[in-house]
């Protein structure tokens, strides 16, 4: 059940260091009244960073969870960068560096919310998330979605020079980099840094990927046509949840909304072109076969006593995705009813393959070299 | 900026009568441009899935798009100008047309390709900066973005040349420095035979559309890259390029018959290039049929 | 902190893309300086501009010239920038160097017909928007954010030729 503190004294701050970051617990004080417990925390938390949003709130407002509590809260998918066995040494050996002026300049933001996170957390370090309990049950879904865009994101590059059509090539250029941007722009705004984002793509082991089996799919161009069909669905449904309340989230929103309209153009010409319309139709079955874990949590989120099947959001989340798929004038869907989980595993030589050639240059060269 | 119109020609504009060498010529110059951005852009997309870094492959990628971008305006207007933008890879294709030496070759190692595309862009940023001054003036506009645009490229080459001489091993600069000496001459030969004596009876040029002679493009060049490198730590053997106390560039001659021979289909990647493009059109042939078909 | 005259420093730094002033361009949102600290706040014109890393070498460049030994921190801010953030100045340097900014009828920057025809949805860079000018030739393009395409009035047209 949860509890309520009662240590009147005691105060929970709150604090976020950039628009791009998220409100973080970053630690308790004791103050004997409201207004001083503000202007310690301004001192004592505002020294180091500069702050664009600073919560104090007494320890006895807040509903905290306790032990009891943890199966129904872990119900939700968690970050799979905070499980065990996941790289996380070189994102604290970064964060911890005292000469922020040569961290890659995107990750500024991120490299001060890790250095939040790392704090002592205190006793209500559970809410430390902005977006409370909600948005980190989204958490585990953006990071799974940002494996699926970054694979797809490399090989809509390579099509580039695959000369469909000179529009085509920029299409797939524009939406290929904008996949990428948007894989590391979730990773930044969960605490990632340049470096461990890198470490994140490039480094991670092939066991501890779990893109969707859609990504296995990636062949040629209808069930490319297919695959980003469905992941562009996806990641549209993800960003119009209520907790992902960020101007990032937005922009990858309205792109996404962008490029789900072109696959959506390219779905209706392939199906409706004798010459290609069989052939088109059987890709997309595959491909949407194999969408069912788009939301599917993977695994290692599931906590062992964890009621079985998808979690109510997750199914909730898959319904939308499955309206919009099958609004999307392609031919028939074949997206499960249900969420499946997604699996390590998946991904077959695609995924292989990217991770490979991305490792042919980076393995001559220091861990450091490539920020 | 120096126009054309400055050295006394006349400029034309889309609907302006023009004489059919002018309509031809600038025709023919942005067609070459326009397929030489489509294929010349192979030897970088080959590294894309190589690029070491999320911000390597960022800026690869957007490179490899804004190349083929430069392509489509090119055949935008080379389109304009009556040619169909279809032609530009077919006529490749069947022998028609020529791609430029450099784009003949691949980068063997990721510690080449700096260098290289280095050495690549600059010369082009040079050679597009002269067309500017070309007398059909809705090429020479969008030459001027392109321009800009190549700058930015150039910025990435030198920071990734930089990258790897700092960080890399014995090895690593080594093959750096090897991969300047290789691509100096190819890219010396990319602009261009010597001209000196025979530019004035150029045909191009007499009517502006070739606003500078290869050999003043060439002396332009190695005046821009030599220092470039040397302040990277790259050692400018003598033997290759010098600079003379009078401030000209002395190098060694291109071998013209080479070059002609790798321009023709003989260089180490030309049969490659061939295949790729002609696979990729055969394998999306009924896909690009669909899209006009029901667009 | 309070708005610093460093803001103009940073303003004056070229886009390494568009000869154009981040200013001008409406990617600077706020410059600040605190206690040895320099705090750059900048709107990328989208997600995936890949630019971002040379705008920061030559941010901190212009710093550390314009105020040296002080800790330069930039920060992105993400989705922040609009097209109405570039100022008149940036809307004719942008004009001038071919390109028009999303949100109006796009006038041909060279010749300002308004018969320009769209030559796909995609440029050639992922803030771009291919034009051609039907008036005078010439090919531009149209900056703008995912939404441009939508919001501009014109017609959809694949191909560029007439």
């Amino acid at each position: 059940m949860p509890h309520v503190p009662t240590d009147d004294d005691v105060y929970e701050v709150f604090a976020q260091t950039g628009t791009g970051s998220a409100l973080s617990h970053v630690g308790s004080l004791v103050a004997p009244r409201r207004d001083a417990a503000w202007h310690l925390a301004k001192e004592t938390y505002g020294r180091r960073d500069d702050l664009f949003r600073l919560w104090v709130v007494r320890r006895g407002d807040l509903i905290v969870s306790s032990a009891g509590d943890r199966g129904l809260l872990a119900a939700k998918t968690r970050m799979p960068h905070r499980q065990p066995g996941f790289p996380t040494t070189r994102r604290r050996d970064r964060s911890a560096a005292p000469d922020a002026t040569i961290a890659a300049p995107a990750a500024t933001v991120a490299t001060q919310a890790a250095a939040a996170r790392e704090r002592p957390g205190g006793s209500v370090s559970e809410c430390g998330d902005a977006h409370g309990v909600a948005g980190r049950a989204l958490d585990g879904l953006w990071l799974a979605l940002a494996d699926d865009l970054f694979v797809l994101g490399n090989r809509l590059g390579e099509r580039i020079v695959d000369y469909i059509d000179l529009e085509e090539s920029l299409a797939v250029g524009s939406i290929g980099q904008e996949a990428l941007a948007h894989a590391e722009t979730v990773l930044a705004l969960h605490g990632f840094d340049g470096p461990a984002a890198d470490a994140h793509f490039f480094e991670r082991p092939r066991e501890q990927w779990q893109v969707s089996r859609v990504i296995g799919r990636l062949g040629d161009w209808p069930s490319t046509v297919a695959c980003g069909l469905v992941i562009a669905a996806a990641v549209t449904v993800l960003a119009e949840e209520p907790a992902a309340h960020e101007p990032a989230i937005a922009a990858v929103r309205d792109e996404q909304l962008v490029h789900l309209d072109h696959w959506r153009r390219w779905a209706r010409a392939l199906a409706a072109w004798p010459e290609t319309s069989e052939e088109f139709a059987q890709a997309y079955a595959e491909v949407t076969r194999s969408a069912g874990d788009l939301f599917g949590a993977g695994p290692r989120d599931v906590p062992a006593d964890a009621p079985p099947g998808p979690s109510a959001a997750a199914a909730e989340l898959h319904g939308r995705l499955a309206a919009l798929i099958r609004d999307s004038g392609g031919p028939g869907s074949l997206l499960p009813d249900l969420p499946v989980a997604r699996a390590a595993g998946n991904g077959g030589s695609v995924l292989a393959d990217c991770l490979a050639h991305g490792r042919v240059v980076r393995e001559h060269y220091a861990p450091e070299v490539f920020r | 900026m120096p126009t054309a119109a400055a050295a006394g020609l006349r400029c034309y504009e889309l609907w302006d009568p023009m004489p059919d060498e002018v309509r031809e010529g600038a025709r023919r110059f942005a067609t070459v441009q326009a397929l030489n951005e489509l294929v010349g852009v192979l030897p970088f997309a080959e590294w894309l899935d190589r690029a070491p870094s999320y911000t390597r492959r960022q800026m690869l990628m957007a490179k490899v798009q804004d190349e083929v971008g430069h392509g489509h305006v090119a055949a935008r207007v080379a389109e304009d100008l009556g040619m169909p933008r279809e032609r530009i890879l077919l006529d490749y294709l069947e022998g028609r047309s020529k791609v430029h030496n450099i784009f003949h070759y691949s980068f063997a190692s990721w510690e080449e390709f700096g260098p290289g595309l280095l050495l690549m862009n600059s010369a082009a940023i040079l050679q597009f900066r002269s067309l500017t001054k070309g007398v059909y003036l809705p090429y020479a506009r969008a030459l001027r973005k392109i321009e800009r645009e190549e700058s930015f490229h150039y910025q990435h080459a030198l920071d990734l040349t930089h990258e790897v001489l700092t960080h890399g091993d014995a090895d690593q600069r080594r093959r750096v420095q090897e991969g300047f000496e290789m691509w100096l001459p190819r890219v010396l030969a990319y602009l261009g035979p010597p001209d000196t004596e025979t530019l004035h009876a150029n045909r191009m040029y007499q009517i502006g559309l070739k606003p500078d002679g290869n050999d003043e493009l060439r002396q332009a060049w190695l005046s821009k890259i030599i220092p470039v490198f040397r302040k990277l730590g790259v050692h400018v053997d003598p033997a290759m390029v010098r600079q003379m106390p009078s401030g000209e560039w002395e190098f060694a001659m291109p071998d013209w018959a080479e070059v002609k021979k790798v321009v023709a289909g003989g260089g180490p990647a030309s049969q490659r290039r061939l295949d790729w493009v002609r696979g990729a059109l055969d394998r999306n042939a009924r896909y690009r049929r669909a899209l006009r078909g029901v667009a | 902190m309070s708005p610093d005259p460093l803001t103009g420093v940073v303003a004056d730094v070229r886009d390494p893309e568009i000869d154009v002033g981040l200013g001008d361009l409406g990617v600077v949102r706020s410059v600040a300086r605190a206690d040895g600290r320099i705090v750059v706040r900048l709107a990328p014109t989208r997600l995936s501009c890949p630019a971002r890393g040379e705008i920061a070498r030559r941010v901190r460049s212009a710093l550390t010239d314009a105020a040296p030994g002080n800790r330069i921190e930039i920060v992105w801010e993400r989705g922040a920038w609009q097209p109405t953030a570039v100022t008149d100045a940036g809307r004719e340097a942008l004009r001038t160097a071919g390109y028009r900014v999303a949100g109006a009828v796009p006038r041909c920057p060279y010749c300002g017909s308004e018969d320009a025809v769209r030559a796909g949805r995609f440029g050639g860079a992922v803030c771009k928007v291919p034009y051609d000018c039907r008036g005078c030739g010439s090919p531009f393009d149209v900056i703008g954010t995912a939404g441009c395409s939508a919001v501009l009035p014109v017609p959809d047209v694949t191909q560029g030729g007439s």
